[in-house]
């Protein structure tokens, strides 16, 4: 019984892992089309990093999703001990308005942003599409910090207060290390959700401003290269061992990081 | 406890923004349209231009469209081919969540047990493909399943090698080339892979949860393994069904990628349409009716598994900053 | 009060919502004193001590420091430290970090800071507790942490909110001497906030009994225990019977239908007051005893309490708790006796009723 239950979950893992794996297979294939296997090759990297339309994708997606993590986890941070501080009726309030983009589906927020620039005749572009990533960021950082506010002793900033510190002083040095995990939770899951981001991006974007999900899109509504594959590998390389890393960093700090592991590091 | 607002102004006006200014704005869109002024080309007696409406007034300004409040688009959406569409949506979504429900379910059920040693780890690792852009998961597939794809390239050297198997195929029916894209089974397999994860997540952190101590009491009281299951485990996990059947319907009943890469454009959904009406068809106005449409099925779909508004309250509130 | 450190003078606090949190209140604490602020919980104390730490800013009254009104100043620029009722020590830093947060935030020089922490980790009983990680120490560990970490800063005025309100009783015991002892030795002024009666009749040198926003009586634990001013302070402090009476004249008052002789004076005659005796105080008489004009009763209940026997004698329709050495069996009759020193005589107050109806309740 027990065996056929541990089978049962590795069926599923194939079924998550088959096409990844396939996928970097392929990417060494000396052969353009994938009927045949036609020996080793780098060629589709060495493609990968010539191609022009790519790497500026590549470039756009970094740097949206480094910027608008960094905005919306500040704008996030402070936005959610705003709403720690102010009365249950106003917290209610805004924080239900601040779920609705989680509510909502991404078509639709796509699509209201792209109203709302229309109307403010802002150009679609780079500013837009930086604006729309910290827009459907920002609730997932309130969301992160939320619980670590709740879990601090309510008496800390006074206490910092109490022993000479400034407020300013106080947060810096005691409520923002505190609260960290959750800030940096928030940033790491506002950097895949802006990085993964298609559907929003598709919506606000323009001006041959172009994120790597929306020339993935282009490329393979005409047909598929070798090269995408390679994309893929390494992006699929970096994120294995990026979290790789970070859980066993994790684990190692302190042994019970179960808990962590869960809550703290897998965005979804 | 005095309060501190100079936090919560900011914070609001952008809330305000970049929430709900531009849910207005799909609002008012839905329920506007633009309509031409029907009128006539002059030519007045000082030789110049000008433009008769058909009260008869003239004006020298060629009539710009305007912008009217109509429910005509409301009209459209009922037409039978929107009808169907939506129709189709929610069956392939409903389909989706199913076998995302069955797939998943006993999937986050083993790894809280105890036949695994990490089941921490074994979770991130179902759920690490997740980190890969969306896009390129999809595509992974496409790459396996199209025509001239990696399975089909598999299946035929298998013929080749094995001349039984071939003769087999052949006297099936089935032709040197099978066709397993660009249909809504290939859209369904696209979905599930994409949000088996988002089941399996919220499912298994609330059976973890589940207090050891309700097990042994419902096994001392002579309950069977099965029985406790039915009796504590399922009823417990609810919440994390829940949970997990709203993060897979929702993205299903709205996504426009998956049903045109895996798709191939032949089984549309409401997403696409919607899609369309903002780019090719550009009519801001029935595309707005439509995404109050997809708005207004997910809300009903939310609210009637009870999940709107339970948001934890914090029981506190102390000043920070 | 002359040569007070801290005067408090018709301090008002109403919340935004209207709620009165403090009605006008006044005390003068004075260098060096131990005081405790008692009452049941929304009575006001805490309320009070945040003002002082200048946490909640007072709507109308003054906060005089060396005489200097200190209610504009942010509670980083003042020279009082709290100790909060759950401590909150910072998680992130370890013992002497925590320690040192008031020091470093001067700027002051490193190694000096370094034996300072020793030096106050010293006498809160902590040495060498220094590296340890705030989460791996016990709450009575927290607790001296907590203290070593404000009295580093050599404040002249400490406020203590229910410091020891999480420790369970046996270690409340010890810190309630060990505070004690601290404050002695350091000649800091410690003002203490708490529910409970007990810690509060052991500790301090005055206690402020407040209630509604209002300070009911202030006194030395003596005072405040054997002569309450009114019916609530009688029954929140240690434990009482409080029945109604009439004050025939100075030095004769009239309860459970007989005349008792006593020491109050100034009620005036036939004034309707309430009387309270400490259960200590209520002396059981056999019913063959040849004292006359006392009450008598029946004993309906005995409990062993370790020092003492409790009983519950009935007469009429009172029932008293008495606390005696020398048990009695349920249902004996005896007489009830008090020196007349004993019987403490009060005006009847706002809470009269409500205490008197509550005492009565025992009688059901």
């Amino acid at each position: 019984m027990k065996k056929l239950r541990k089978a049962y979950v590795f069926l599923i893992m194939a079924f998550l892992y088959a096409p990844i794996v396939l996928l970097i297979l392929y990417s060494f294939n000396d052969s353009k089309s994938r009927a045949n296997w036609g020996g080793f090759t780098l060629r589709w990297y060495k493609e990968l990093f010539t191609d022009g339309t790519i790497m500026a994708a590549l470039g756009t997606t970094l740097s949206i999703g480094l910027l608008s993590a960094a905005i919306s986890t500040v704008l996030g941070t402070f936005g959610a001990i705003a709403l720690f501080q102010t009365g249950k009726k106003t917290r209610r309030a805004l924080l239900s308005v601040v779920n609705l983009p989680m509510l909502n589906s991404e078509v639709v927020t796509g699509v209201s942003l792209m109203l709302l620039y229309a109307m403010a005749n802002i150009q679609l572009g780079y500013l837009t599409l930086l604006l729309s990533h910290v827009a459907f960021c920002v609730p997932y950082v309130v969301l992160s910090v939320m619980p670590k506010l709740r879990q601090l002793d309510p008496h800390l900033a006074e206490a910092a207060q109490d022993l000479g510190a400034t407020p300013l002083q106080g947060f810096v040095r005691v409520i923002l290390p505190d609260i960290m995990p959750g800030v940096f939770s928030g940033f790491v899951m506002a950097l895949t959700m802006s990085i993964d981001d298609f559907v929003v991006s598709f919506f606000t974007t323009g001006s041959g401003v172009s994120n790597l999900s929306i020339t993935i899109y282009t490329m393979a509504k005409r047909g598929i290269s070798p090269k995408i594959n390679a994309l893929s590998t390494i992006i699929f390389a970096c994120v294995f061992i990026l979290l790789i890393g970070i859980n066993l960093s994790d684990l190692k700090r302190d042994g019970r990081s179960k808990e962590k592991v869960e809550q703290v590091r897998i965005p979804y | 406890m005095r309060k501190n607002r100079a936090l919560l102004v900011p914070f609001a006006l952008w809330a305000a923004i970049f929430i709900i200014v531009p849910l207005c704005m799909i609002v008012w869109y839905g329920i506007t349209v633009e309509e031409s002024i029907p009128y006539t080309e002059i030519t007045q007696a000082d030789g110049s231009t000008a433009f008769e409406l058909e009260d008869g007034t003239v004006v020298s300004e060629r009539p710009q469209k305007q912008t009217v409040v109509s429910f005509s688009n409301f009209r459209r959406m009922l037409e039978p081919t929107y009808v169907k569409l939506l129709l189709r949506s929610l069956k392939i979504a409903v389909i989706t969540t199913v076998i995302c429900l069955l797939l998943g379910y006993p999937v986050a059920l083993i790894l809280s047990g105890k036949d695994f040693k990490r089941p921490a780890l074994w979770l991130m690792l179902i759920v690490l493909p997740m980190w890969m852009n969306f896009l390129l998961r999809t595509y992974s597939w496409m790459s396996i399943l199209e025509n001239s794809g990696i399975l089909n390239s598999w299946i035929a050297s298998l013929r080749e090698a094995i001349p039984a198997f071939d003769s087999w195929l052949e006297g099936m029916g089935v032709g040197k080339r099978i066709i397993f894209l660009y249909n809504e089974n290939a859209v369904i397999l696209g979905m599930v892979y994409n949000y088996l994860s988002f089941m399996i997540m919220p499912i298994y952190t609330v059976i973890e949860k589940i207090d050891r101590s309700l097990l042994e009491a419902a096994a001392d009281l002579g309950a069977s393994p099965s029985k406790s299951f039915l009796r504590v485990t399922l009823p417990y996990s609810l919440p994390g069904v829940m949970e997990g059947v709203t993060m897979v319907f929702v993205p299903a009943v709205t996504t426009f990628v998956i049903s045109q890469l895996m798709g191939g454009g032949k089984v549309p959904l409401i997403g696409d349409i919607i899609q369309n009406q903002f780019g090719k068809s550009s009519d801001w106005h029935f595309g707005s009716t439509l995404s109050l449409l997809v708005m207004v099925v997910v809300l009903a779909f939310m609210g009637a598994l009870g999940r709107i508004d339970k948001e934890e309250e914090p029981e506190k509130e102390a000043r920070i900053l | 009060m002359e040569n007070a450190i801290l005067s408090i003078r018709d301090v008002k606090v109403v919340f935004e919502d209207g709620f009165t949190a403090l009605g006008g209140v006044s005390i003068d604490i004075g260098k060096n004193e131990f005081v405790t602020l008692l009452g049941p919980s929304g009575c006001g104390k805490t309320t009070l001590l945040r003002c002082i730490g200048g946490f909640e800013k007072p709507t109308g009254g003054e906060i005089l420091y060396k005489g200097q009104n200190i209610i504009p100043l942010p509670p980083y620029k003042r020279a009082i430290n709290t100790v909060f009722q759950r401590y909150a020590l910072f998680p992130h830093l370890n013992v002497a970090q925590n320690v040192a947060f008031g020091p470093d935030l001067r700027g002051e020089d490193k190694k000096k800071t370094a034996a300072e922490v020793s030096r106050m980790l010293a006498l809160v009983g902590l040495a060498g507790f220094e590296k340890r990680k705030i989460a791996s120490l016990s709450g009575g560990q927290q607790q001296r942490v907590a203290i070593a970490r404000a009295l580093i800063n050599k404040p002249d005025v400490l406020l203590l909110d229910e410091p020891l309100g999480a420790l369970d009783l046996k270690l409340r015991r010890e810190m309630q001497l060990e505070l004690k002892r601290i404050q002695r030795e350091s000649g800091i002024t410690f003002i203490f906030v708490t529910h409970d009666q007990e810690e509060a009749l052991t500790m301090s040198d005055r206690i402020a009994v407040m209630r509604g926003g209002q300070i009911l009586q202030l006194g030395t634990p003596e005072d405040i225990y054997n002569e309450p001013q009114n019916a609530f302070v009688a029954d929140f402090i240690g434990e009482s019977d409080i029945l109604p009476g009439v004050m025939l004249r100075d030095g004769l008052v009239r309860f459970l239908g007989c005349d008792f002789r006593c020491v109050d004076t100034g009620f005036g005659e036939n004034a309707e007051v309430d009387v309270v005796l400490r259960p200590e105080d209520v002396k059981l008489r056999p019913a063959d005893d040849p004292v006359s004009g006392v009450p008598l009763g029946v004993v309906e209940s005995l409990l062993f309490k370790g020092v003492h026997y409790e009983m519950k004698v009935r007469s009429g329709e009172h029932v008293l708790l008495v606390h005696s050495t020398h048990a009695r069996s349920v249902g004996t009759q005896v007489k009830l006796t008090v020196a007349p020193e004993d019987i403490q005589v009060m005006r009847k107050s706002e809470e009269s009723a409500q205490v008197l109806r509550r005492h009565a309740d025992r009688a059901k």
